[in-house]
């Protein structure tokens, strides 16, 4: 970890390697330029996942067949195991890893969604400190990042996730694999009885980062859970949402379906919350 | 640019390679170690015709660069039959579900599911769409290509379980 650091420190201009599942294929499109690679594949110190308190931290070169498959990340934060077992297909997720899905910072990354609704935090390493920082502020705009010249991601941390909170993830594409996003979300909730007391909805592929839905929050706490309360919820993400025309998908029809994932992830984090 | 000496198990046996630091592992399986049954169908990712399996692990081979193969355990397509003998159980019942049509996608297909049984000899038909949602067939509809792999588990655990009472037997 010192050696990759000091490289960085002295080549800052080094593009950092993980899983190479969007640095190949993109390079070779040449939509990546670099002209110095530095592979970190081999920093096994980087890919671990350890209870912190009552909290959990992800070293950056978890894959996401490890996330999918941890013991830990499914009693702490299931929803994160449930959206890396949606990225691609078997192939690229033994090889994927989670800092590289939110360094490359796509709008539409699938991981993205969950660790914002679990208000996860960033922990970044360069050769003089080491910082941290919401993952909502780290990410910055599509490809771009927070991340300075000679730091590197060393991992993620969920804090304490409220006892009882149901949560759920959900994507939208072509074919279940293989796919990018047309949109995603997740949600969280927290019941008291019958009352939803705490609220967390995140979407992406609908702004140019992944975003979290403030007026559908304040809109749902409070309120009676029911089918009517998350359909209301789930429209007060159109005062959130950007989306843009592409490939994938119109911005008229990223609306709609955008909606229509919040209710249904709203709807499946409430079955999933302790009453 | 840079020149990288690797070294790796290929298929059991020990290979020492010059590589580019660009070089894909499908590059390099299949231009210098001149193994062309894994095949390259997009070169991105989206297809599976270049599935190996490394370090116990279906993988891409031509979203792995080579210099990231250094010292790693990899098995390809060449590999499942014993060499000399006859087709793997997994061959065995692609040939016998029609399971095969132009063929491009087997290999891969078949190294999906080696890994797959590898780890769990059991399957379920979910569970080995699962572990084939990563590979595209245009040709066949995939509904024989799993059954393919249900039997290959059967006769891979009868097998399992013949040698066992062979074992006891010695005892």
């Amino acid at each position: 970890m010192e050696h990759v650091l000091s490289v960085l420190h002295d080549r800052p201009e080094a593009m950092i390697v993980a899983g190479a599942t969007d640095f190949i294929p993109l390079v070779r499109a040449g939509r990546w330029h670099t002209r110095l690679a530095l592979d970190i594949t081999g920093l096994d110190d980087l890919r671990y996942i350890e209870p912190v308190g009552k909290g959990l931290e992800i070293g950056a070169l978890t894959t996401h067949a490890e996330l999918a498959g941890s013991a830990l990340v499914l009693h702490h934060a299931p929803v994160l195991a449930e959206a890396a077992r949606t990225v691609a297909g078997p192939q690229i997720q033994a090889r994927a890893t989670l800092g590289g899905n939110i360094c490359t910072a796509s709008p539409a990354a699938d991981t993205v969604p969950a660790l914002l609704v679990l208000d996860a935090e960033i922990v970044l390493s360069g050769a003089e400190a080491e910082r941290r920082m919401p993952l909502s502020e780290f990410l910055v705009g599509p490809g771009q990042t927070a991340l300075r010249p000679g730091e590197l991601v060393k991992s993620v941390y969920i804090p304490p996730v409220p006892p009882g909170s149901g949560m759920a993830f959900d994507k939208l594409g072509k074919r279940k694999a293989l796919i990018i996003s047309i949109a995603n979300a997740a949600a969280l909730l927290v019941a008291d009885g019958p009352c939803i007391s705490e609220a967390r909805l995140a979407l992406g592929a609908v702004a140019p980062t992944v975003v979290r839905c403030p007026a559908a929050e304040a809109f749902l706490v409070g309120h009676v859970a029911d089918e009517s309360v998350f359909g209301e919820g789930a429209s007060r993400i159109q005062e959130t949402i950007q989306p843009i025309d592409d490939v994938r998908a119109t911005a008229a029809y990223r609306r709609v379906a955008a909606e229509a994932l919040a209710r249904r992830t709203l709807d499946r984090a409430w079955e999933g919350s302790v009453r | 640019m840079s020149i990288h000496t690797i070294e790796l198990r290929v298929n059991g046996q020990p290979r020492l390679a010059q590589v580019s630091g660009t070089t894909t592992l499908l590059e390099l399986l299949r231009d210098q170690l001149r193994l062309t049954g894994t095949k390259d169908g997009c070169s991105e990712g989206d297809c599976g015709a270049c599935t190996v399996i490394m370090d116990g692990q279906a993988v891409k081979s031509c979203l792995v660069l080579a210099v990231q193969a250094d010292g790693s355990d990899v098995t390809t397509v060449e590999g499942l039959g014993a060499p000399g003998g006859g087709p793997h159980p997994l061959q065995a019942a692609f040939v016998e579900a029609g399971a095969v049509q132009c063929g491009y996608c087997i290999p891969g297909m078949l190294v999906a599911a080696k890994a797959l049984l590898d780890a769990n000899p059991q399957p379920s038909r979910d569970e080995i769409r699962w572990a084939l949602s990563g590979n595209l067939c245009r040709c066949t509809g995939y509904a024989k290509i799993i059954t393919a792999v249900e039997r290959a588990a059967l006769s891979l655990r009868s097998e399992a379980e013949h040698s066992q009472s062979l074992q006891g037997n010695d005892l």
